[in-house]
């Protein structure tokens, strides 16, 4: 399932609504955060995690906090305004594409 | 749950340094992912140490660890050329880019650009605009500064491959010239600001 192009596509949707519950995360807590959420089912590498995160930093939605804890420095995670916004929107759009996927994958057959 | 040790820290430094992570600002993410792996496999297996639980963790993940870092640069490209997109208006930008276009239109630069301390002025203002980005760069290691001296670089080549090939008529040399120094001086507030930024964000290191 951790190499699934379904998870990709989401990843970022997942990164967002984490943040939006959590307030801040860093890098390492988000893959294990969603590693326990779906009891091991989705693992999210570094190769794929951090690129969304800088991407959408880059976008706007996201701003970094850096603090220094246990002998080294952690860069944290938070949205920005448009980023609340922006949260709102894909979290719909999954929800929308989720009950779609579901109408087409479980059609049933009209009788008569 | 046992915290690594300064030492520790300074060997994945070193490591991830060693292994081609060159930014400091990717590397502290990734010094802190690879620490918090090997605290938690520490504590699930205390019987192993340090050295061997490091060893272990880079076999299976250092691919994914480099494909991250290197990936870096296509973010990194879209933050300086929104940064610049942002400075462009900014107010010190329109006060002193105002001052050098009205000086530029009093002036007659088609016959000052004749003059050889003209020519030499202006070549050492454009390598001095396109040489602090790079100081910066070297002094800090931040992506940001690295990808935007290239864009200076860049910049300033084009302007230069213009002026020396084109034959330039007289009333557009002003408008050239303007857009060179305009062009300059957003690099150079961009460099300032975010290296101002960078370096409150990773003096605590």
């Amino acid at each position: 399932m951790s190499n699934s192009n379904l998870f990709k596509g989401s990843l970022s949707t997942i990164v967002l609504k984490l943040l939006k519950e959590e307030g801040r995360m860093y890098g390492y807590e988000i893959t294990q955060k969603v590693k326990d959420a779906t009891k091991g089912k989705f693992k999210i590498t570094e190769g794929a995690l951090y690129p969304t995160l800088h991407k959408l930093e880059a976008d706007g939605i996201l701003e970094v906090e850096v603090e220094k804890v246990d002998n080294r420095l952690r860069k944290y995670y938070r949205l920005t305004e448009k980023g609340t916004t922006e949260t709102a929107k894909k979290i719909s759009e999954l929800e929308e594409y989720i009950k779609t996927l579901q109408e087409v994958i479980f059609l049933k057959p009209k009788i008569g | 749950m046992k915290n690594l040790t300064p030492e520790q820290i300074k060997f994945i430094d070193t490591y991830l340094k060693n292994s081609g992570v060159e930014f400091l600002d990717v590397r502290v993410e990734m010094i802190d992912h690879v620490a918090s792996a090997i605290e938690e496999n520490l504590e699930e297996d205390r019987a192993r140490n340090f050295y061997e639980v490091f060893k272990a963790y880079m076999i299976k993940n250092k691919k994914s660890l480099l494909k991250s870092a290197n990936s870096v640069k296509w973010s990194v490209d879209r933050k300086v050329l929104l940064s610049i997109r942002k400075e462009l208006y900014s107010i010190p930008v329109l006060l002193i880019g105002g001052g050098i276009m009205t000086t530029l239109v009093t002036i007659d630069i088609a016959q000052l650009e004749k003059n050889l301390w003209f020519q030499i002025s202006c070549a050492a203002g454009i390598f001095t605009a396109y040489l602090i980005p790079v100081v910066l760069y070297i002094k800090q290691k931040i992506s940001f500064l690295n990808r935007l001296s290239m864009y200076s670089y860049l910049i300033n080549y084009l302007f230069f491959l213009l002026l020396s090939n084109v034959e330039i008529p007289a009333d557009w040399l002003e408008v050239i010239y303007g857009l060179l120094m305009w062009a300059n001086l957003v690099i150079l507030l961009t460099a300032f600001k975010m290296s101002a930024y960078y370096k409150k964000q990773f003096a605590r290191l």
